[in-house]
């Protein structure tokens, strides 16, 4: 008996029928499982941002205020010289301000990756 | 179609995306299949790919087709998965002009035997070829829409394309010849 080969038409209808399923029933779920997490993720992080930016925004006014409002209150607070007090404030609120930008700096930029 | 659903979970209606899952999940995953060689990986694949398309789709700007964006999406976490397996997956290289049975038998097989036979002719095919069979005869894409799923050259897909039909040829024999043995 000749042996023919398959035309490329036959070999095109085979492959038509070579659609593989999921082998997991539950995969369709499972997949949405993982985006609803996903949009959840996004939206806390956006939500922490915005709060982040908030919070940044009146501390460093509040401490502007302070740093401000200090030398008017006298020579002295609770026996410290009140140029000293303010001296040591401003070097805690120039730190805190370094460190709490590069921190929101990072929570954006995380927030701009997942986007 | 797809456009509007885009436009849904743009907005915010995470459900909306299910019908990107249901629609795409299975051709994704006979596409991860060619690359990887085993359903369950592949379905790790695809997972992971919706999931990437999901936190991406606000970068799609409708100049191509969804099915296109995703697929390349699917090609891509498919291909980065196999050289994190770092398998080894052999070439499959017979001489075409081996006759060591009737390929025609195949057409004689029920029909989930052929189903099943085809398939593990293209997981005998090198990843490329397979995926190339796959894009060209199952989803019905032009020498054009491959090169744009793939990125590869019109020229090398048609070679790819050549090479792929040959190779399966000779992938459906030896897996007859086999299955005559036994």
């Amino acid at each position: 008996m000749p042996k023919t080969p398959l035309t490329d038409q036959q070999l095109a209808g085979l492959i038509k029928k070579s659609l593989i399923e999921a082998p997991s029933k539950d995969f369709d779920d499972n997949v949405m499982y993982h985006i609803k997490k996903e949009a959840q993720k996004a939206r806390s992080l956006t939500n922490n941002a915005k709060i982040s930016l908030v919070f940044f925004i009146l501390g460093t006014g509040f401490g502007l205020l302070v740093s401000h409002l200090l030398p008017m209150l006298g020579d002295t607070v609770a026996g410290i010289d009140v140029k000293t007090l303010v001296l040591v404030f401003q070097i805690c609120y120039v730190i805190l301000i370094l460190t709490q930008l590069e921190h929101i700096i990072k929570l954006f930029s995380r927030k701009t990756e997942n986007n | 179609m797809d456009d509007i659903y885009v436009r849904k979970v743009c907005a915010g209606d995470t459900e909306a995306f299910r019908y990107f899952v249901e629609q795409y999940k299975a051709l994704s995953i006979s596409l991860a299949v060619s690359v990887v060689k085993d359903e369950f990986v592949a379905e790790e694949v695809v997972q992971d790919a919706f999931i990437n398309a999901f936190r991406g789709i606000k970068n799609f700007k409708f100049k191509s087709k969804f099915s296109s964006w995703f697929y390349r999406i699917v090609l891509n976490e498919a291909f980065r998965r196999l050289k994190k397996m770092q398998k080894e997956i052999v070439d499959f290289r017979h001489s075409y002009d081996e006759e060591i049975a009737d390929e025609s038998e195949v057409l004689t097989l029920q029909q989930n035997e052929q189903v099943h036979l085809i398939n593990e002719a293209l997981k005998l095919l090198p990843a490329r070829e397979s995926l190339v069979l796959r894009l060209f005869y199952l989803q019905e894409e032009s020498i054009k829409e491959v090169a744009a799923i793939t990125g590869w050259t019109e020229i090398y897909i048609k070679v790819t394309l050549h090479r792929a039909r040959k190779n399966m040829h000779a992938a459906i024999k030896s897996l007859l010849k086999k299955s005559n043995n036994s």
